[in-house]
C-alpha cells in the first residue's frame, strides 16, 4: 500500500505550496549552473516541508535525469566514489542533463562516515552536474566544509493554512466529507509538517465516509496512550524480559514520554524494596540519557532503554496480579505553572542580583527569602524603589 | 535618595582598609594595585568569605573614579552560553583602558558554573586578550576550573571569616544602624551563617526590620522563616510511604525554588538528625553522594531524587 504522502506527491512546480521563494532559489541554481560560483546546494530545513519534492517537480519540469543517493545506503568514502564519480564526469555527446541529489545527508554525517563527507566534498569540485544536498540541520558541525563550498536554500516551516488547503484538496479528490475544522485540526497538529499531516489524514479516513473534529480527537489520542499504558503493563507485571524488550522494540515508545509514565507510575505498582531496585534502574537509565544529550553519542540510548525497561520490570520481587490504573504525569504541569506563578519571584531576584554582585540563582536563595520578610513586615517601600520593583512584585513580596 | 539599601552593598568595603579577614591574600593583591602591574587572578572560596567584594576594591582603587569603564562584571551561572560570554568579552576589551592603567579587568564571578567545554573556549579568550585586558576569576571550588586556566592565574584560596572578623563586622553595622545586639545574639549569627558574611548580612538587616534590640531568638526565627525546613518533613514522610513524600518534596521544590543540588544538600545535612542507626546513616550519605554524581552526568534532576528517597523507606 501507498501512504497518501507518496501518491499526493507534487509532480510540478506549481502544485507545491508554501515555497515559492525556496523553489525559485533553487531552480535558478539548476539552470544557471555553468556560471554558480558555488557547485553545490543544500536544501535544508525540518522534514516534511517539500525538499526532496521540489527537487524531483523542478528536473520533472525540466527535463532533467536525477541520480539519488539515499545518504543513509552509502555510508562510507568508497561507495561514495564509485557511485558519485563515473556519474558527474561523464558528458558524451548524447548526454542528458542530470541532477546529483543526495538526500539526508544529517544520515551520513555520524563519526564513522566521516570520510564519506569528505570524499563528497572533493567530488563537489569537479562536479560538471548539479548536486544538490539535502538536510535538516546544515549547522551541523560535520557539515562544516560541505557548506563552505554550497548555496544555502531554506525551506521553512509550512503555514497551517498551506497544509489546510492540500488537505481540503485531497478531501474533494477521494469525496470524503470533512468538516472544516477537522481538517484545520490536523493541520494544526501537524506542526508544518506536510508529510506528518497526510499520514493523520489518510489513518483518520481508513474506511470512513465522512469526518468531523471529534472522531479525531478520539482516535488521536487513544492511540497514542494505548501504546504507553500496553507497554507499562507488560514492564510492569511480567518478569519475562524477552517479553518487555520485545514489546518495546515494536511499539515505537517514545523513551521520554515513557520515562515519564514509568516515572509516575512506579510507587502505585510496587511496593517495599522493589521501588528502591526500580528507581536505581531509572535512576542509571536517566545518566544515560544525559550523556546521550551531553555527548552526542546515540549508542548510548540503547542502555537507557534497557534499564528503564528491562531494569523496571525486574526490581520486582513477586509479579503483582491487580489491575492498576495508571496515570499520567502531572509533573511537567506543575514545573509549568510554577514557572508562571513564580514569574516574578524571578523578576526580583533579576533585580536583586543585579545590585548584590551576584547571580540570579544565589540573590533567590540568599538574598530573596531576607528582602521578602522586610517586606512583610512593611519596611519594605525604600527598598522597592531602589530596586525599581514594579507594582505587581512589590504585591508579590507583600502578600501572605 | 538613598541607593545603599540592601545591607551587603552598604556594607561592602571599597577600600583595601576596609577589608575584614584574608589578610594576607590582601596584602599581596595590594601590592599588585600599587605598582600597577597585575597577574590574572583566581580567587577560590567558600560562598561570602569577600571575593566579589575584593574584586571590586581592586578596581576601585586601580582605575578611582572611572573604575566602572574599565572593569566588566559578569556571572558564569547567568550568561547563557560561552558565545555570549565571548562576544561581551570581544566588545568589552576591543577599545583601550581609560586613565593611566594599561589593562581593562574583566571580573568573571562563579567561573565553575561553566562547563569543562565553555572553560577551553574561555582559555583561548584568555589568551587573545592578554595585552590590554586582565582576567579575575571567582569560584567555590578551584578543583571545577581546567588546569590550562589555573596555570595562567595567580590562585588564591579565600578560608571562611573567623568569629573575630564576623564579631568586628557585626559590631560596625549595628553601631552604625543603631542596634543593640548582646554577645549571644553575634555568636548565633555566626553559627547560623557558616562563615558567610552575606548570609550573616541579609539575617541582621531583617532583624533590624522587626526590632532595634536583637537577640539569639529573633535570629533563630528569621532564618527559620527564610529557609524551607519542610525537607525534615518530607524525609520522615518518606520512611514510610513514598508516593506521599515525592509528591510533597515536587511542591517543596516548586514552592521555594530550590534545584535537584540544593535538596540534596540539605538532605545530607538533616541525615545526621534522623532517628536511625549510625550505620544507616552511613549508607544514606554514600546514597546522596552517588545520587549527586549521577544527577551531574544525568537529565532529569528529580527522577535522580526520587532514587535516593526511596532509600528512606523502612522495610
Amino acid at each position: 500500500m501507498k501512504t497518501w504522502s507518496e501518491i499526493y506527491t507534487p509532480k510540478n512546480i506549481n502544485e507545491i505550496y508554501g515555497q515559492d521563494f525556496a523553489v525559485a532559489k533553487l531552480r535558478d541554481f539548476i539552470v544557471g549552473y555553468n556560471k554558480q560560483k558555488n557547485k553545490a546546494a543544500i536544501v535544508h530545513g525540518p522534514p516534511g516541508v517539500g525538499k526532496t519534492c521540489s527537487v524531483y517537480a523542478i528536473a520533472h519540469e525540466l527535463n532533467y535525469e536525477i541520480l539519488e543517493l539515499n545518504a543513509s545506503d552509502y555510508r562510507n568514502s568508497e561507495n561514495i566514489d564509485a557511485i558519485i564519480k563515473p556519474a558527474i564526469s561523464q558528458k558524451s555527446l548524447f548526454y542528458r542533463n542530470k541532477i546529483i541529489f543526495i538526500d539526508e545527508l544529517d544520515g551520513i554525517a555520524g563519526t564513522e562516515d566521516y570520510g564519506g563527507v569528505q570524499t563528497l566534498v572533493s567530488l563537489i569540485e569537479s562536479s560538471k552536474f548539479p548536486i544538490i544536498i539535502a538536510a535538516n540541520d546544515p549547522w551541523n558541525k560535520k557539515l562544516a566544509n560541505i557548506r563552505k563550498k554550497s548555496t544555502l536554500i531554506e525551506f521553512k516551516n509550512l503555514s497551517y493554512l498551506n497544509i489546510y488547503k492540500v488537505l481540503e484538496k485531497i478531501s474533494k479528490k477521494i469525496n470524503i466529507y470533512c468538516s472544516e475544522d477537522s481538517l484545520k485540526q490536523i493541520a494544526m497538529v501537524a506542526n508544518g509538517d506536510l508529510r506528518a499531516a497526510l499520514n493523520d489524514f489518510q489513518a483518520l479516513t481508513e474506511g470512513k465516509k465522512s469526518i468531523i473534529l471529534k472522531d479525531l480527537e478520539v482516535i488521536a489520542s487513544r492511540n497514542k496512550k494505548d501504546s504507553v499504558f500496553n507497554a507499562l503493563r507488560i514492564i510492569f507485571k511480567t518478569k519475562n524480559i524477552q517479553e518487555v524488550l520485545n514489546t518495546i522494540n515494536t511499539t515505537d515508545l517514545d523513551l521520554d514520554e515513557a520515562t515519564l509514565w514509568i516515572d509516575e507510575n512506579i510507587p502505585l505498582e510496587y511496593s517495599g524494596s522493589d521501588i528502591t531496585k526500580a528507581y536505581n534502574s531509572l535512576s542509571r537509565a536517566d545518566v544515560f540519557k544525559g550523556r546521550v544529550s551531553r555527548q552526542q553519542y546515540y549508542r548510548f540510548l540503547v542502555y537507557q532503554s534497557n534499564l528503564m525497561t528491562a531494569g523496571v520490570s525486574l526490581a520486582k520481587s513477586k509479579q503483582h496480579q491487580n489491575y492498576t490504573p495508571y496515570r499520567r504525569t502531572s509533573r511537567i504541569l506543575k514545573y509549568w505553572i510554577a514557572k508562571n506563578k513564580y514569574q516574578k519571584r524571578k523578576s526580583i531576584s533579576e533585580k536583586l542580583a543585579a545590585i548584590t554582585h551576584s547571580s540570579s540563582k544565589k540573590a533567590l536563595k540568599s538574598t530573596f527569602p531576607y528582602i521578602k520578610i522586610i517586606f512583610q513586615k512593611n519596611k519594605g517601600q525604600e527598598i522597592a524603589k531602589y530596586l525599581e520593583l514594579n507594582e505587581d512584585e512589590i504585591e508579590y513580596l507583600n502578600s501572605k | 535618595m538613598n541607593d545603599l539599601m540592601i545591607w551587603t552593598e552598604k556594607y561592602r568595603p571599597s577600600r583595601f582598609s576596609e577589608i575584614v579577614g584574608q589578610y594576607m591574600i590582601v596584602e599581596r593583591v595590594h601590592a599588585f594595585v600599587k605598582n600597577k602591574n597585575m597577574p590574572n587572578l583566581l580567587f577560590s572560596g567558600p560562598a561570602g568569605v569577600g571575593k566579589s567584594s575584593l574584586a571590586l576594591v581592586i578596581a576601585k582603587e586601580l582605575y578611582g573614579p572611572s573604575w566602572r569603564e574599565n572593569f566588566l562584571e559578569m556571572n558564569a551561572s547567568d550568561s547563557r552560553g560561552i558565545d555570549v560570554v565571548r562576544n561581551i568579552i570581544k566588545d568589552f576589551a576591543r577599545t583601550k583602558a581609560i586613565g593611566n592603567v594599561p589593562y581593562k579587568i574583566i571580573f568573571l564571578d562563579e567561573a565553575d558554573a561553566l562547563t569543562r567545554e565553555a572553560q577551553q573556549a574561555l582559555r583561548r579568550t584568555m589568551e587573545n586578550y592578554t595585552n590590554n585586558t586582565r582576567f579575575l576569576l571567582s569560584c567555590n571550588y578551584s578543583s571545577k576550573i581546567i588546569d590550562p586556566i589555573l596555570s595562567r592565574c595567580t590562585v588564591f584560596r579565600f578560608k571562611p571569616l573567623s568569629k573575630d572578623n564576623f564579631s568586628e563586622i557585626i559590631k560596625k553595622i549595628c553601631k552604625n544602624e543603631k542596634l543593640k545586639i548582646a554577645d549571644k545574639a553575634i555568636e548565633a549569627l555566626f553559627l547560623i551563617s557558616e562563615g558567610d558574611a552575606r548570609k550573616m548580612e541579609n539575617v541582621l538587616q531583617s532583624c533590624a526590620a522587626i526590632s532595634q534590640s536583637i537577640n539569639g531568638k529573633l535570629i533563630y526565627d528569621i532564618v527559620s522563616l527564610a529557609e524551607p525546613k519542610e525537607i525534615r518533613e518530607v524525609l520522615s514522610i518518606a520512611r514510610k510511604d513514598f508516593l506521599r513524600a515525592r509528591n510533597k518534596l515536587l511542591d517543596v521544590m516548586l514552592n521555594h525554588g530550590l534545584s535537584g543540588i540544593d535538596v540534596i544538600k540539605q538532605i545530607s545535612k538533616e541525615i545526621w538528625n534522623l532517628d536511625i542507626n549510625d550505620e544507616r546513616k552511613i549508607m544514606l550519605i554514600d546514597k546522596c553522594g552517588e545520587i549527586e554524581f549521577r544527577m551531574v552526568e544525568g537529565s532529569d534532576e528529580f527522577i535522580q531524587l526520587e532514587a535516593l528517597l526511596s532509600n528512606f523507606l523502612e522495610k
